[in-house]
């Protein structure tokens, strides 16, 4: 199976920049199955947060509208090589996935 | 099972309310009927409670034109000072309100994420700060509609 989260962390200009790709169906509960004519029920990711050596440095609150396999990037101020990055999203469904990667230098 | 679950939500928000008077609780059910909300000005109406929006220093960097309408990589920056969070909104979609990032001193005020259109419309970036709520729009044109 897929790994549920791609995740990078690197280090420029003391700048750590986060890229994560989430594989997630981000089902908005309105599109019908096209053999049963039957709605798909609505399952999103509805939080992300994102932890530096495990303390929560990011947090963000998703509705339906981001796309399929959502693509987050933000940028942390500072960071050092080898530190440690950790990204956790959870959905409308109560699932939850974590994880993490070490800061590599760009 | 969409409609007892908006019910619920309306009725516990109409609950709290009236019973409490915590700021903290009355914003995240007013976040929660915001995404469920399925017209951009009640979704924004109820995303800004009494405030206001001026128009403020954000960039959105977006295609003019979105072949794709199920994906459309969008970045935001502030340069409004103190940016607490930064909210998406696409304003022709059946769900309006996107999403918020929480932007903090320890991270840039900078998001990209990718986000579904069902068809040509404006994307809105407002942006909270404690001197007020900023706002900036910028038009994509959508040639294939996500499934929104």
């Amino acid at each position: 199976m897929a790994k549920k989260i791609k995740i990078r962390a690197s280090l420029k200009n003391d700048v750590t920049t986060v890229k994560a790709i989430m594989t997630h169906p981000m089902e908005t509960g309105s599109r019908k199955n096209k053999e049963s004519g039957e709605l798909i029920p609505a399952h999103y990711i509805q939080a992300v947060i994102v932890s530096l050596n495990g303390e929560q440095v990011f947090n963000a609150d998703w509705g339906t509208g981001v796309s399929k396999n959502p693509y987050l990037s933000i940028k942390i101020k500072g960071g050092a090589v080898g530190d440690n990055v950790a990204l956790t999203w959870k959905d409308n469904l109560g699932e939850s996935e974590t994880a993490e990667t070490k800061i590599k230098a760009k | 099972m969409e409609i007892t679950r908006r019910k619920a939500i309306k009725g516990a928000s109409l609950a709290a309310l009236a019973l409490s008077s915590s700021g903290l609780m009355k914003t995240a059910l007013a976040n929660a009927t915001a995404f469920d909300s399925t017209d951009y000005s009640e979704s924004l109406e109820l995303f800004l409670g009494d405030n206001e929006l001026s128009a403020g220093d954000i960039k959105i960097k977006a295609p003019e034109v979105a072949a794709n309408g199920a994906t459309v990589p969008i970045e935001i920056t502030s340069s409004i000072e103190d940016t607490q969070s930064i909210s998406i909104f696409v304003e022709n979609n059946p769900r309006p309100y996107i999403a918020t990032f929480h932007i903090n001193p320890r991270i840039e005020a900078t998001v990209s994420v990718r986000v579904k259109m069902r068809e040509t419309s404006n994307i809105v970036a407002i942006v909270k700060t404690d001197a007020g709520h900023f706002v900036a729009k910028q038009s994509v044109k959508v040639t294939a509609g996500g499934c929104v």
